[in-house]
């Protein structure tokens, strides 16, 4: 079938079956890589976007079930900031998202095959509660349908650089 | 013509000037050829080290930047784009910055091989060598350059000065195409590579000025922007997307492929090699659905040849073959063990379990098989060996290494899977690739990646210890039981029914993909008199029955083999500490004369808050619900580096809860390359080893693995993290680079146990420590089951 998907701003035709998973269509035929494929079962996090500003899992969401939805991936953050900032266009293609900005200043990565989730959720996290606490950074990703997952033990470096990017945005206001 | 000239072993060609650019490019000779004739030639011909450019380890440019190359393949830890680079810039005496570019693991485009652990005392002792000959070529080129004696010469941030004069490496290698040949030894595919050879003179680590410092990782930026090439972006043109349909079982043959619905799926096609089979279509979601319903009619042999993992432990110890297989025994032994037991005031025996665990990648693995109309084979993987796996592939298709390139990407990272060369998918892309004559991506589900990879291994361990009336060991002895670890064959190959090397066995010409058990753990308590560690070894469990050769196929995780011995011993102290009515950190000084041993548990004693007394704690309790709370420590030595670590954990005893509140840790590796990036190493090290005590088992049944997804095997969220504390100890004076990356999460594990029986004064002596386990602990039955 023939779906219009809004992502990261901008209109795009796809056509593929109604059944096929998000996460596919984002990565295939859109050359969207920043979600990625760690389970296809909604039980990690690896594929997470936003959807109409909330998180989701890619891997399970049907393409019938997101037409005409704002979809925003990894590398729609930036423009996605530029705009809740008012941002001109060539400032913004300079501009990073605060929270990849707090990931690179925290050096939070190790393998970095998570991150993709843990950026989105600080993201839909922040944009409801810009200063959330420890406790509410911790639930934020052991919300929805699974705890967001990292194998490499980054969990310490993500509630550090949550903390950061709050203290970035606010500074940006 | 060139000129030649000969630098500490190294060999220095000049040939015509160019007009622009110019280039210094490191490259080889074999130690025991002529050095000149053929140097800088590959040592295993075609697609491995080009002559010119691509098989060097460093190019010098004329604007001074330099690439860096090597064969070792970064996985997140960011040693080769940190560490790595401090030890070269170091080395040429050019600004850490000046190396502009790293590139890593791809056979055609690097030098060494070899697998990706132990960096430091391995790929980085290659580049440092590596460097250093070329710093003397660079000073001799000065020298002539100048017409400045070589001794006149000093070098800072890459500006050559002497006798009034001044140059930079840019400028000497400006117009001219320069060669330094440097001998390496060893064998390129082999699970350790190439060696550079030879004796340069090194700078002293009391001179370096790089090493020691705090750079963040390079690769930061383009991971969290998604500009990184990641293992799962590869796209080929007319490749296809494929998915395997594994056996049923570990030990099943295939009676009969299922038919594939053309009218469903227009576009996919199976294919059958052996055992495997394969579905193959142009859109990644046919591809799983047409493999899914092809699954469902594929008919196969049943198998039972597993104990399932309730029995595991008591079959390891009346049914698995030990024998087989020569025992090891530690270089550390010394004394009359049995006697010393005998005549001890006080003894303390206990036996230790493991289970099986997973290296748990958060992406299952995949990779892009290329077998291309002229016989060339390419293979775009994450993989932790790549000149291995290049070996391997070409066993499989029974032709040469020449044939075969390996490309590397990040990717998930599997701490240990493919260090010998198979992460998992990159046989089986070849093996559909070479079948419908196309690029094919293999992408394993997680079901997959959970049930057909390797795991590390489980074992137990019988610890005997002698007490005097002082609280002084008298005799240690220990047994330590544990199938092979390290089956490197290629799991597709394997089904397929493919050349592959052996499995393990007892051979002792192997002493890494055999059955030996070898002392993996270094005794470290050197004032004790009477030591005995033995080492038994057997076969993979189920591997000799399954009809498929396969069975629990395990693999090298994480301080491999030392976790399995180190658990058992530091519980075993602690528990004998308590025995004896000491303090377990006093227990364990008293045990040894090492000064750097002493230097970290003196180090993690003041950082963690250690209460120094006997356990259990004065406040233990096995019932009730109200939270009990205890310390335990561990130490270890691994890699030329002290760890010593302590663990706070609660225990709810009504629920069998256990939450680890505080991990600290102190390491001394000797020198340190990079304080940042070694602690979020050891940071990430401590709550990988958080989720082996408190979550992590492999489940499987007569037939197979029954741990098919993060339900089924669970590891640590970020609802159980502690706080961390990391305290590092210097010691450049000792010349040696010790190891960052492992030992933190197998420390965690002994400490927590140590910690829960100083809450609750029973001892928990199997992993890890799951509510319905624990209950059973707290209730009285038995500590082992």
């Amino acid at each position: 079938m023939a779906v219009t998907l809004l992502v990261n701003g901008t209109r795009r035709e796809v056509q593929a079956p109604a059944d096929t998973p998000l996460l596919y269509v984002l990565r295939n035929d859109l050359e969207l890589s920043g979600p990625q494929f760690g389970c296809g079962l909604s039980q990690c996090g690896a594929c997470s976007v936003l959807v109409d500003g909330k998180e989701a899992r890619s891997c399970v969401l049907p393409l019938s079930s997101v037409a005409n939805k704002q979809i925003t991936t990894l590398e729609g953050l930036p423009e996605r900031w530029a705009k809740q900032k008012g941002l001109s266009d060539p400032a913004a293609t300079q501009t990073l998202h605060p929270v990849q900005q707090a990931w690179i200043d925290e050096q939070v990565p190790m393998c970095g095959f998570c991150q993709n989730g843990m950026m989105i959720t600080a993201t839909a996290l922040l944009e409801q509660t810009p200063s959330p606490t420890v406790d509410q950074i911790k639930s934020a990703y052991m919300s929805g349908p699974s705890p967001h997952l990292c194998r490499c033990g980054t969990y310490s470096a993500i509630v550090e650089a949550v903390q950061k990017a709050s203290t970035l945005m606010a500074k940006a206001r | 013509m060139a000129t030649v000239s000969t630098i500490h072993g190294a060999t220095l060609t000049r040939r015509q000037f160019v007009t622009t650019g110019g280039t210094l490019v490191v490259g080889f000779a074999l130690v025991g050829d002529r050095l000149f004739a053929g140097a800088a030639e590959a040592p295993t011909g075609k697609n491995s080290l080009d002559a010119k450019l691509s098989t060097s380890w460093f190019e010098i440019h004329a604007d001074n930047t330099i690439v860096m190359r090597t064969g070792k393949v970064d996985f997140g830890q960011s040693t080769a784009h940190t560490a790595y680079k401090q030890l070269v810039a170091e080395e040429l005496n050019v600004p850490y910055e000046a190396i502009t570019s790293v590139v890593m693991g791809d056979t055609d485009r690097t030098p060494d091989g070899g697998f990706s652990a132990g960096f430091l005392e391995y790929g980085g002792q290659n580049l440092r060598k590596a460097a250093a000959y070329t710093y003397q070529a660079l000073l001799d080129l000065a020298a002539t350059t100048l017409g400045v004696d070589k001794s006149q010469l000093t070098v800072k941030d890459g500006v050559v000065s002497g006798g009034g004069k001044r140059t930079t490496y840019g400028e000497l290698v400006r117009g001219q195409q320069l060669k330094l040949s440097i001998p390496v030894e060893g064998d390129l595919t082999s699970m350790f590579g190439l060696t550079v050879a030879g004796n340069p003179p090194m700078k002293p680590a009391s001179q370096y000025t790089i090493i020691g410092k705090s750079f963040a990782n390079t690769v930061t930026p383009s991971k969290v922007t998604a500009k990184e090439q990641w293992v799962t972006d590869v796209r080929l043109p007319d490749m296809l997307h494929g998915r395997i349909i594994h056996p049923k079982t570990l030990g099943s043959t295939l009676v009969a492929a299922g038919a594939l619905d053309k009218a469903k799926f227009p576009n996919a096609q199976v294919v059958v090699k052996g055992n495997l089979v394969g579905v193959v279509a142009p859109s990644e979601w046919e591809a799983i659905k047409a493999s899914q319903a092809v699954a469902a009619t594929t008919r196969w042999t049943d198998w039972k040849g597993l104990p399932g993992h309730a029995r595991l432990h008591t079959w390891l110890r009346d049914k698995a073959d030990w024998k087989s297989t020569p025992v090891s025994k530690s270089d550390k032994g010394k004394g009359d063990v049995g006697a010393a037991l005998q005549s001890a005031g006080t003894s303390f025996t206990a036996s230790y379990e493991l289970p099986y665990m997973k290296h748990a990648p958060i992406g299952p693995t995949v990779a892009v098989g290329d077998a291309r109309p002229d016989g060339t084979v390419f293979i775009h993987t994450h993989n932790q060996n790549p000149q291995a796996l290049r070996g391997q592939i070409a066993m499989m298709l029974g032709t040469s290494v020449d044939t075969v390139v390996v490309r590397i990407y990040a990717g998930p990272g599997h701490y240990g899977r493919s260090n010998g060369g198979n992460a998992g998918a990159e046989d089986e892309a070849v093996i559909l690739s070479k079948a419908v004559g196309k690029p094919v991506r293999v992408q394993w589900m997680r079901p997959d990646d959970l049930q057909w990879s390797t795991q590390s291994p489980a074992g137990y361990s019988d610890i005997k210890i002698g007490l005097d009336a002082n609280g002084t060991i008298t005799a240690y002895d220990a047994a330590h039981y544990m199938p092979a670890m390290q089956d490197d064959r290629l799991v597709g190959a394997v089904i397929a029914g493919l050349p592959t090397p052996p499995p393990p066995g007892p051979d002792p010409r192997l002493p890494i993909g055999s059955t030996i058990n070898s002392i993996q753990d270094p005794w470290i308590y050197t004032r004790v008199a009477n030591v005995a560690e033995e080492g038994y070894g057997t076969f993979q469990v189920g591997q000799k029955e399954s009809p498929l050769a396969v069975g629990l196929r395990d693999h090298s995780m994480r301080t491999p083999g030392q976790l399995q011995q180190n658990y058992p011993r530091e519980l075993a102290l602690s528990e004998a500490a308590a025995r004896a009515g000491v303090d377990a950190i006093d227990f364990r000084l008293r045990q040894t004369d090492d000064q750097r041993l002493i230097g970290v548990l003196k180090a993690v004693r003041e950082a963690s808050g250690w209460q120094t007394r006997t356990a259990p704690s004065p406040a233990a309790s096995a019932t009730g619900t109200g939270k009990v709370t205890g310390q335990g420590v561990s130490a270890m030595l691994r890699s030329g580096t002290y760890w010593a670590c302590v663990c706070h954990v609660s225990v709810v005893p009504s629920t069998g809860k256990v939450v680890v509140d505080k991990y600290t840790i102190a390491v001394d590796p000797g020198i340190v390359v990079n304080p940042l990036q070694l602690k979020r190493q050891i940071e990430g090290g401590a709550l990988m080893g958080l989720s082996h005590a408190l979550y992590e088992e492999v489940t499987f049944d007569e037939s197979g693995v029954t741990s098919r997804d993060w339900r089924t095997y669970p590891v640590l969220t970020m609802a159980d993290i502690p706080e961390i504390k990391v305290v590092i100890i210097s010691h450049p004076e000792l010349g040696t680079y010790g190891g960052g990356s492992e030992a933190a999460n197998a420390l965690a594990v002994s400490a927590i146990a140590a910690a829960f029986y100083d809450a609750t004064g029973k001892p928990a002596r199997r992993l890890p420590l799951k509510a319905a386990y624990v209950q059973t602990v707290l209730s009285g039955a038995s500590g082992t089951r």
